[in-house]
């Protein structure tokens, strides 16, 4: 990993992203108001690496992971993803036949593998319908490939004609990670891919993933709530509050000095197995705010011990922290990089 | 001894019947809890911990039910053995909620949607003890207002569905809370939620703690908890005590070679980022059909022909004890 931002090296961008979902009231279905799920988030992600997206549910993490698959179509914003000759293209606006090709690119694993995996086809069916479709070779090839898939993730070959309920959670989540694997894309968005699983077979998957992503050079989105799963996986790591990103950096340097309130507070809640650490928790009054009203100015204020005046009334942007690499902050009480400048933003 | 004791439970086993078969899921369970301490309790889903809570209480569904052991239960005006009252008789009942409470994992599920919250606390009141309604009101009012609830004397005549999952969860802390109980059995009273308002709980617990000198039972699968909150710890596997201890013994020099597993294949915060995890290999083995012996072997990396038969508790002294053969007469490397 570089760590001077080199253009041709990311592979998505995103770009003043903002998903709305409209509020209905009455009997006529008025529109009342937007749950603003995501709310004008910028991030890049480069190629090979892990990004992870962190923050409290309801902070709009998996709308994001969901939009740049393009689960959902996002109010507004832009996405550009690196296509065959080097060049940022949106996908937003590609044509039938150009959507087709980049839907093989991007993919993503579910939360909960009980519930993605369908019950009344067995494995090799599951797998057969992406390949088939995207027409990736004969009958007899195709099941060759699932056959190596299954191995990659250390399952046996002749489990694919077995059903989904045959195999324990653990096993489930591989599947689903070899399925997404199997149209060979470049980019997984990967949404809390081991919450639903045990700590000891959590520990199995993840290795699987960092192994996969060596062999096969992929880039993950890595979406979780839990920031030690997040912070190991993670090469970049954005925290998100409110549907708003509100610090980017690199993982070493998010753990080492968190620059926003917020980062911090989440640092120092985790509980850690470890006696001889003792530090300081900070605990955060009251809950999320709803992301229907939001607070005005900056959206964290009502619950920050460090809330000045204009903090209830200007709404921070994401901008580079002075004297850094590449360390993203949101909060107007950090020393950051003047807007006028090249490259404060991310 | 026993003075400083607020529960002992000696040889629990607890089985479900199923018909076809028998589910064993408390093995042989011996532990105690001290006055005013904190017991954390961890281990995978499955492995008898939140059966070992309900069985406490005499919670159990139909088919469950306690086959051996005891539970006993030290009260101000003596031992009282749980584990013999019958299952729904007024004597077990006037110690549910008054005595031991729980907290349940699921807050948004564990209220009732069709009664306000204000009803649902002040029902545990008035059940226990003689009061008038407008007293047991009050009395709520007041137990949400010091558990952080703004303007709890307005919410108490909301519902459920208007708190949010932090709230639900005091409100559920309030209502096992209410009656000042000497024991609070907490079953995972975190997991559900996300981890500022988990700080949140886990700092009001300690708070409860301190102003009524509870004892707490608290059920956990995160080892980061166990550290932060208990003084005693029972690490649990396929219905059975592996290791006991106190919370330095156990996290500071783990011994059994599933809590040293389980410790290490956990991503800690700021530690080993370039560092494999290590694995525990396959998974947890169907409860109905359990290994031979030692329920761990099969997964263990140090398991030999011995571990076919159930191994003995292994004193390592001053409290700490481990089931496992590999354990005996020196410590295991």
């Amino acid at each position: 990993m570089t760590d001077t931002r080199n253009a041709d090296d990311v592979l998505l961008e995103v770009k003043n992203l903002k998903k709305y979902y409209p509020v209905y009231k009455g009997l006529f279905k008025k529109v009342v108001g937007h749950v603003k799920a995501v709310d004008d988030v910028s991030l890049f992600v480069r190629r090979g690496e892990t990004l992870g997206l962190v923050g409290e549910s309801g902070c709009g993490k998996s709308t994001l992971g969901r939009c740049i698959v393009r689960l959902q179509p996002p109010t507004s914003g832009d996405i550009r993803y690196r296509d065959a000759d080097g060049d940022m293209r949106s996908i937003l606006s590609l044509g039938k036949k150009e959507s087709f090709d980049m839907r093989k690119k991007i993919q993503i694993v579910f939360q909960d593998p009980y519930s993605s995996l369908n019950p009344v086809k067995t494995i090799y069916e599951s797998f057969d319908e992406p390949l088939r479709v995207h027409g990736m070779g004969n009958k007899a090839q195709r099941k060759e490939t699932i056959a190596r898939l299954l191995e990659a993730v250390n399952l046996r070959p002749d489990y694919m004609y077995r059903y989904p309920h045959e195999f324990s959670g653990g096993q489930r989540q591989r599947i689903c990670i070899a399925r997404a694997l199997c149209i060979r894309p470049e980019l997984i968005v990967c949404d809390e891919p081991v919450s639903a699983l045990d700590v000891s077979i959590q520990a199995q998957v993840l290795n699987l993933m960092k192994d996969l992503q060596r062999q096969m050079n992929l880039t993950y989105i890595f979406i979780a709530h839990d920031l030690s799963v997040v912070e190991y996986m993670s090469d970049r790591i954005a925290v998100m509050y409110l549907g708003q990103v509100v610090e980017l950096a690199s993982a070493d340097s998010l753990y080492a000095s968190p620059r926003h309130p917020y980062t911090e507070a989440l640092l120092s809640a985790v509980p850690v197995p470890d006696l001889d650490r003792k530090k300081e928790r900070i605990v955060l009054k009251g809950d999320v705010p709803s992301p229907i009203d939001p607070p005005k100015g900056c959206r964290f204020h009502p619950r920050c011990a460090k809330c000045q005046d204009i903090c209830r009334v200007e709404e921070p942007k994401l901008r580079k922290v002075a004297g850094t690499e590449d360390h993203y902050v949101a909060c107007h009480l950090v020393d950051t990089v003047p807007m006028a400048e090249e490259g404060t933003q991310p | 001894m026993s003075d400083d004791l607020i529960l002992k439970v000696e040889n629990l086993q607890t089985q479900f019947d199923l018909g076809r078969r028998v589910v064993k899921a408390v093995n042989g369970v011996s532990f105690h809890v001290k006055k005013g301490k904190t017991l954390g309790v961890v281990g995978e889903s499955g492995c008898g911990k939140s059966v070992t809570a309900h069985s406490i209480l005499q919670l159990l569904p139909k088919h469950g039910k306690i086959t051996g052991g005891s539970i006993t239960y030290y009260s101000d005006d003596g031992e009282i053995v749980l584990s013999r009252l019958p299952k729904n008789g007024s004597a077990m009942r006037a110690i549910r909620g008054k005595e031991i409470s729980m907290i349940f994992q699921d807050p948004m599920s564990s209220l009732n949607p069709v009664y306000t919250i204000g009803y649902q606390i002040s029902e545990n009141l008035l059940q226990h003890e003689k009061i008038s309604k407008k007293e047991a009101m009050e009395r709520t009012v007041e137990m949400l207002t010091s558990l952080g609830i703004p303007m709890a004397s307005s919410r108490v005549r909301d519902y459920p569905h208007q708190f949010s999952g932090g709230m639900k969860q005091r409100a559920m802390i309030a209502m096992a809370m209410v009656c000042n109980p000497k024991l609070l059995i907490a079953d995972e009273p975190t997991t559900a939620l996300d981890v500022t308002i988990q700080a949140q709980i886990l700092e009001l617990m300690k708070e409860v703690q301190k102003k009524y000198g509870t004892s707490i039972i608290l059920i956990t699968h995160n080892m980061g908890i166990v550290a932060d909150m208990a003084d005693d710890v029972a690490v649990m596997y396929m219905g059975r005590i592996v290791e006991f201890g106190t919370v330095r013994q156990v996290l500071g020099s783990p011994q059994h070679p599933y809590t040293k597993a389980l410790l290490k294949s956990v991503p800690v915060l700021g530690v080993g980022k370039n560092e494999r995890l290590e694995t525990i290999r396959g998974s947890t083995p169907d409860p109905s059909d359990l290994p031979p012996g030692c329920e761990f072997a099969p997964r263990c990396d140090f398991a030999d022909d011995q571990c076919k038969t159930v191994p003995p508790d292994v004193d390592l002294g001053g409290g700490h004890r481990v089931k496992c053969w590999k354990c005996k007469g020196g410590l295991l490397t």
